[in-house]
């Protein structure tokens, strides 16, 4: 080999290398407002998958002391009484947690060392996530508890009672005899009470998790439903395209709200079947973006030297074109999360949404009353902050993606 | 179809030796559509009945001006033009089997003889890649050697376009256009291919760093044993590299030769146009440059007859009406060319 015309390049760069998406989140998390956002959401996230262990009537742990007859017991009675729900999504969050520390601790590693171990780790979680939730779904069933250990707690019959930070369950109402129904805040309920007699900051918690998990799974099912439709579109053309753009027309003639009004009068309020609406009529923005996407990308010399070279076709899709296209996707997805927040707190504020007693915040929006009778500000100011917030923050956090992802604005910012 | 002459007698050859790759009377036309109904209101011919042979070890050099279709039929060679976007007729064989007549599984593995490179250094490489994971694929997914010594066989193959190991981590962004180049040359070789298709690989280099990889790509040939079918729209890069020459001119092969013979003894008043454009070292040039009156005809509707006489200084009425066709040209039987007006 010829010495003189292959020199070695090696010489040291100019800038730091940066594989795409860190540059991507490094201009995304640059303006101070979305780092906001971006906590706040992280935050509610948090609380969505562990409100059961943050605002609960049910001490973590208590004992019975000892009486004549039996010795003193140690019980559980808040984890006894989590649902099938519960238990996976506390093993989502402890996933996540994990696999969080995982990327933490391996960033010293080199790159495939840390992409392996981060590997190896996403699938051991995710297997055992998947396992212990639905064995836990299987065997568990809800004792459904109403004991008031409070009031026991308070008379003694339980000792050592560890409540949590919100010592009220969603659906726990005081007394009517006690007058604690549509009280302002105070020290006993921090946000007041609601028109049933309860816990206002409680409600707001647990509807962090219908806000969330509307916004999450509903994306979910159209991101994937899209990202399917517009790859194959974009990618074959021809009869793949009339049909697919078809479908897409005619799914976008269906009202997702009045479809949901429809489904809800018929076979009832199932906040899991608005979730799945949502999510299979929401999808074909992301079909139409990412079959434009495609259609730039399928002619660029990769995508060709990919297919020279013999790779399978989910291959070429998925490996050498999603990652290339996908970044409008996504943002379009942010704004498709606070539109999701956005309709579920709308039926939920018409009486069509969630079934009561739990927990939305357009419900509770609703029960506040309205200016015209009586106006109970504090069971507004609540979940009416908490919505506006929230289809804020996705809203903004899309729009500086969209602003990241276009080399144009790279000067400005 | 006159042109339709075995492609054996056409180039000279003896046709004792099997050829690596053999084309037959290959032709990609786009339909034009248009309307409501999309239906088809022509068709721009892109290649047309074009016939090349390459045999092992050798070098073609497939030259003409940009959009006569030279692009086009490497694509075509390789099989890469989306399906029902262009009609394809004619058979391109590759150790006698016919790659359109295979299927997609068997297509897949015989891609591993045939490789690429492209002309645009940006373009070629996926940017979300990193250099390492690039050519690293195809031999993942070819299994050809066993996964955990993929990265020992990247790093070898990185060695052998002269860089060192420690750039697999890194991204195409961070390299230079003629480095990019060289980090397409070792994805193409990774599968240790028989054939690679250059289309254009130097053009968007500037001049030192297009010796660097012409040099390279022809020291791999002699190391591996490699034939090339050589894209480019300037002779100059070619002439040095090809064994043999093909010079295309809308869509069709007007002349072809080996190397020296073409440079020295052009028929066909394009190559000679062609050929009159490279600059020589010579204190008193003596030739004339040939400048070519006009532009390109469109390839949707291509000029009756021979398809380069508006812009052909010796033109005749003949060419006008009748399409000449390819014939031995100055008692050489490997060197075809067709034109009325030479001999």
């Amino acid at each position: 080999m010829t010495d003189l015309t292959v020199p070695p390049i090696d010489q040291p760069l100019l800038y730091a290398p940066r594989p795409y998406w860190a540059w991507v989140a490094a201009r995304l998390f640059r303006p101070l407002l979305v780092r906001i956002c971006t906590a706040y959401l992280v935050i509610l996230v948090i609380i969505a998958l562990l409100v059961p262990l943050i605002a609960n009537g049910q001490p973590y742990t208590c004992v019975i002391p000892a009486a004549a007859g039996h010795a003193a017991v140690r019980e559980y009675p808040l984890f006894e009484d989590l649902s099938s729900t519960d238990w996976i999504l506390l093993a989502v969050a402890a996933a996540l947690a994990v696999q969080g520390v995982v990327q933490l601790t391996s960033r010293r590693l080199s790159r495939p060392q840390r992409l392996m171990r981060r590997r190896i780790s996403f699938v051991i979680i995710a297997g055992i996530t998947i396992i212990a939730g639905s064995l836990i779904a299987a065997l568990h069933h809800n004792r459904l508890d109403a004991t008031n250990y409070r009031s026991l707690a308070r008379h003694g019959l339980i000792t050592h009672a560890v409540f949590p930070p919100v010592p009220w369950g969603y659906a726990e109402m005081e007394p009517l005899s006690k007058g604690l129904i549509n009280k302002l805040p105070s020290h006993r309920h921090w946000l007041g009470t609601d028109g049933d007699g309860r816990d206002e900051l409680s409600r707001l918690l647990w509807g962090a998790r219908i806000a969330m998990g509307v916004g999450f799974v509903s994306q979910i099912i159209a991101l994937a439903l899209g990202i399917i439709v517009g790859a194959l579109t974009g990618y074959f053309g021809g009869i793949f395209d009339i049909i697919g753009m078809r479908l897409v027309e005619m799914v976008e003639s269906i009202p997702t709200f009045f479809l949901i009004l429809t489904f809800v009068a018929i076979y009832g309020r199932h906040i899991l079947d608005i979730m799945v609406i949502i999510g299979v009529t929401g999808w074909t923005g992301y079909a139409r973006l990412l079959r434009a996407e495609f259609f730039r990308i399928r002619n660029l010399d990769y995508v060709l030297a990919a297919q020279g070279s013999g790779m399978p076709l989910w291959r070429v899709l998925f490996k050498h074109m999603l990652p290339n296209g996908v970044t409008p996707v996504l943002v379009s997805a942010g704004f498709g999360m606070a539109g999701a927040v956005t309709i579920e707190a709308s039926l939920s504020y018409l009486g069509v949404g969630v079934q009561p007693p739990t927990a939305s915040w357009g419900s509770m929006l609703n029960s506040a009353g309205n200016p015209a009778t009586v106006f109970r500000w504090w069971q507004a100011l609540g979940p009416g902050l908490l919505i506006f917030i929230t289809v804020l923050a996705f809203n903004l956090i899309a729009e500086s993606l969209r602003d990241a992802i276009d080399p144009t604005t790279m000067g400005r910012r | 179809m006159e042109l339709n002459t075995l492609p054996e007698q056409r180039l000279g050859k003896e046709p004792a030796q099997t050829p690596l790759l053999e084309v037959r009377d290959l032709s990609v036309a786009f339909p034009i559509r248009s309307g409501l109904l999309q239906t088809v209101t022509g068709r721009i011919a892109a290649v047309n009945h074009i016939s090349l042979r390459i045999n092992p070890g050798e070098t073609l050099g497939l030259v003409g001006e940009s959009g006569c279709g030279k692009t086009t039929a490497g694509r075509a060679i390789l099989r890469l033009i989306p399906h029902g976007i262009a009609e394809i007729s004619g058979q391109v064989l590759f150790e006698s089997t016919d790659i359109y007549a295979v299927h997609a599984a068997r297509l897949r593995a015989m891609r591993r003889h045939i490789q690429v490179i492209f002309q645009d250094p940006v373009g070629s490489l996926n940017p979300r890649m990193t250099v390492g994971a690039m050519i690293g694929e195809p031999l993942l997914v070819h299994r050809l050697v066993p996964k955990a010594d993929i990265p020992a066989r990247v790093v070898e193959l990185l060695q052998k376009v002269g860089f060192t190991g420690d750039v697999m981590n890194r991204y195409p962004h961070e390299f230079s256009g003629g480095q990019r180049q060289r980090i397409g040359i070792a994805r193409a070789l990774a599968l240790n291919p028989r054939l690679i298709v250059c289309d254009e690989p130097v053009s968007a280099l500037d001049v030192s760093i297009q010796a660097q990889v012409l040099n390279l790509l022809s020291d791999l040939q002699s190391e591996m044993g490699l034939s090339y079918l050589f894209i480019a729209h300037n002779l100059a890069v070619v002439e040095h590299f090809s064994d043999r020459i093909a010079v295309m001119y809308l869509g069709r092969i007007v002349e072809t030769a080996e190397a020296r013979t073409l440079t020295r003894d052009p028929k066909h008043p394009y190559t000679q146009a062609l050929l009159s454009a490279v600059p020589k070292p010579e204190v008193n040039r003596t030739d004339h440059r040939i400048v070519l009156q006009g532009e390109v005809p469109s390839p949707a509707n291509p000029p009756s007859g021979c398809p380069f006489h508006p812009r052909c200084p010796i033109a005749t009425e003949r060419c006008k009406r009748e399409m000449p066709p390819m014939e031995i040209k100055g008692g050489d039987p490997a060197h075809y060319a067709a034109c009325w007006e030479t001999s």
